[in-house]
């Protein structure tokens, strides 16, 4: 199954990239460049050749991987894709970290104590927090943080604490979004009938929010978690730009810049590519977690 | 009753209405206008939210800024809901294999992250507001035909539809008569939620270059322009951000609170 899904989505790239009207030549030297200059890019990028046959060699490059050179340096793109991923991920996990270590206990605290102001209040900072543009709350907590309060470094990627501002930036937006989900899916369970029947028994209540409601709710939240952590992968475009990560998303913008094309094309297949597998592999760990689900 | 974040989501979402339509008797200076002897000022008298990097007041350009928001927001979420809808009730009706084409197509579009869809296609295209609007209904229209799909499942089965059926009335009569005025409500909801989503990506595209033409009084670019110079003039970047958090808010909240009214079972 993950083939064909791959491949739909290498196929959508390249069409994306290679049917959109305009001349992709003229835009990487310019209309006014000397026709010999034209002639040796298309020959290069395979422009010249017909669509149907540039397909072709896409998908083998694809496979034998070959995914060509930049227009920039010279370099193979998968080179510089591998020298750029592992920023990109650290990002994306910290940030998924961050934001499952806030999330969960305040969608828990959210449905035990439901109707409570304890409820409203974190569901009302969760719905703020999914209205907040990361780039927006990047350079605010650069300006909080770096700059008036003077802890934190604003960029660059090393140290342990430059990590932090980007992966709760990155982050805030799944931290809001799961604590809600959380907090939908104790309820669920609380109102379930093994619940009542635990209090009918006696069982204390702290054993009956964690050792069986808890459990049970956290079968969909995991899904959740999984499913963003490709979204998580996309939304490193704004954070990378926001503090100069050096991961694919700021490579991604940088190529943009200069047209590089090539780049970008590895930078969205290696970002679509890696949100196929994690969602598959999601949907696999699901069904090995509750085997009542088959699909 | 209708809760008090549901009554503040419609009362944004009215006065960002308001100021779109009259932007041009209420903003106190032209929004283009450069004043280069107040650049990078603070807000101060006559110019309440500050001047940007020509001197532009900023307060200006983000009653502008409302027009931009808003006018892609209705056009790409009013394509979206429209052909989507259409495609949706075809395929949940007639089932079969064009449900399984259906399927298909849109289980490859959701396969994909929405933003770098976007990225993907605006880094090839020059920008402009037309070219945003047909990059983000390009994949808009996949949520609501689902949805759209999903009730016209529900609803297939039922009496009506299936009277309906015996006498013989018209597909098209089927669809706009007796299945779409039973799903109104959870397409309204889907659209003030939709409306939230295509805001953020707008102002995001925008805010990497990629969205508005350059000196469109948009507010995701005028964030990106601010940021360049956040140490000197931080009101750049942070007042027009307080603007898309505060829609995106508003069509977050009055989509919460519709959702709680049409589909009362859900969260």
């Amino acid at each position: 199954m993950i083939i064909p899904i791959l491949l739909s989505v290498a196929t959508i790239v390249f069409f994306l990239i290679h049917v959109i009207p305009g001349d992709p030549v003229d835009l990487i030297v310019g209309e006014q460049a000397l026709t010999t200059d034209k002639a040796r890019i298309a020959s290069e990028l395979n422009l010249d050749k017909p669509v149907i046959v540039q397909y072709g060699i896409f998908l083998k490059g694809l496979v034998t991987g070959d995914w060509g050179r930049s227009l920039f340096d010279r370099r193979p793109v998968l080179t510089q894709l591998k020298e750029r991923f592992s920023a990109t991920a650290l990002l994306a996990f910290t940030a998924m970290f961050i934001a499952v270590l806030v999330a969960i206990p305040m969608g828990v605290l959210a449905a035990v104590k439901r109707n409570s102001f304890w409820d409203s209040a974190s569901m009302f900072i969760a719905l703020v927090g999914i209205s907040v543009p990361n780039f927006w709350l990047g350079p605010v907590l650069i300006l909080l943080f770096s700059v008036y309060i003077g802890i934190l470094p604003i960029a660059g990627g090393g140290s342990l604490s430059s990590i932090i501002l980007p992966s709760i930036t990155l982050g805030a937006a799944l931290a809001a979004m799961l604590s809600r989900m959380t907090r939908a899916s104790m309820i669920e369970e609380i109102k379930s009938e093994y619940i009542t029947t635990a209090r009918a028994k006696g069982i204390s209540e702290r054993k009956i929010i964690f050792k069986h409601a808890f459990k049970n709710a956290l079968n969909p939240i995991i899904t959740i978690v999984g499913l963003q952590v490709g979204a998580l992968l996309a939304g490193t475009v704004i954070t990378e730009k926001i503090f100069s990560w050096p991961g694919i998303g700021s490579l991604l913008m940088d190529s943009i810049g200069r047209r590089d094309y090539p780049v970008v094309e590895g930078c969205i297949l290696l970002i679509s590519f890696s949100y196929v597998i994690i969602n598959m592999s999601v949907d696999l760990l699901y069904r090995f977690f509750d085997p009542r689900v088959k699909l | 009753m209708t809760k008090w974040t549901t009554k503040i989501g419609a009362a944004i979402i009215v006065l960002l209405v308001l100021v779109a339509f009259c932007a041009p008797l209420i903003a106190p200076h032209d929004p283009n206008t450069y004043h280069l002897d107040m650049k990078f000022d603070g807000p101060h008298w006559g110019y309440w939210f500050g001047n940007d990097v020509d001197g532009r007041d900023l307060l200006s350009r983000i009653i502008y800024g409302a027009r931009v928001s808003l006018g892609i927001g209705v056009a790409v979420v009013g394509i979206s809901t429209i052909v989507g809808s259409v495609i949706g009730l075809i395929a949940g009706y007639k089932g079969g294999i064009i449900d399984h084409i259906f399927l298909f197509i849109t289980d490859v579009f959701l396969s994909f992250p929405g933003f770098l869809f976007a990225v993907a296609v605006a880094a090839f295209l020059s920008p402009s507001i037309l070219n945003i609007i047909i990059i983000l209904s390009l994949k808009g229209w996949v949520g609501s035909a689902r949805l759209v799909r999903g009730q016209t499942l529900a609803l297939k089965e039922r009496e009506f539809v299936l009277s309906g059926r015996a006498i013989g009335i018209s597909n098209l009569r089927m669809y706009f008569k007796h299945l779409l005025p039973n799903m109104i409500g959870p397409i309204i909801v889907n659209v003030s939620f939709s409306m939230a989503g295509v805001i953020m990506v707008e102002s995001s595209l925008s805010f990497l270059g990629l969205g508005v033409p350059i000196n469109t009084p948009s507010w995701g670019a005028m964030i990106d322009q601010g940021t360049q110079y956040l140490l000197i003039a931080p009101h750049l970047s942070i007042i027009p951000g307080i603007f898309i958090m505060l829609v995106v808010l508003g069509f977050n909240f009055l989509g919460d609170g519709l959702r709680d009214r049409f589909a009362p079972k859900g969260r």
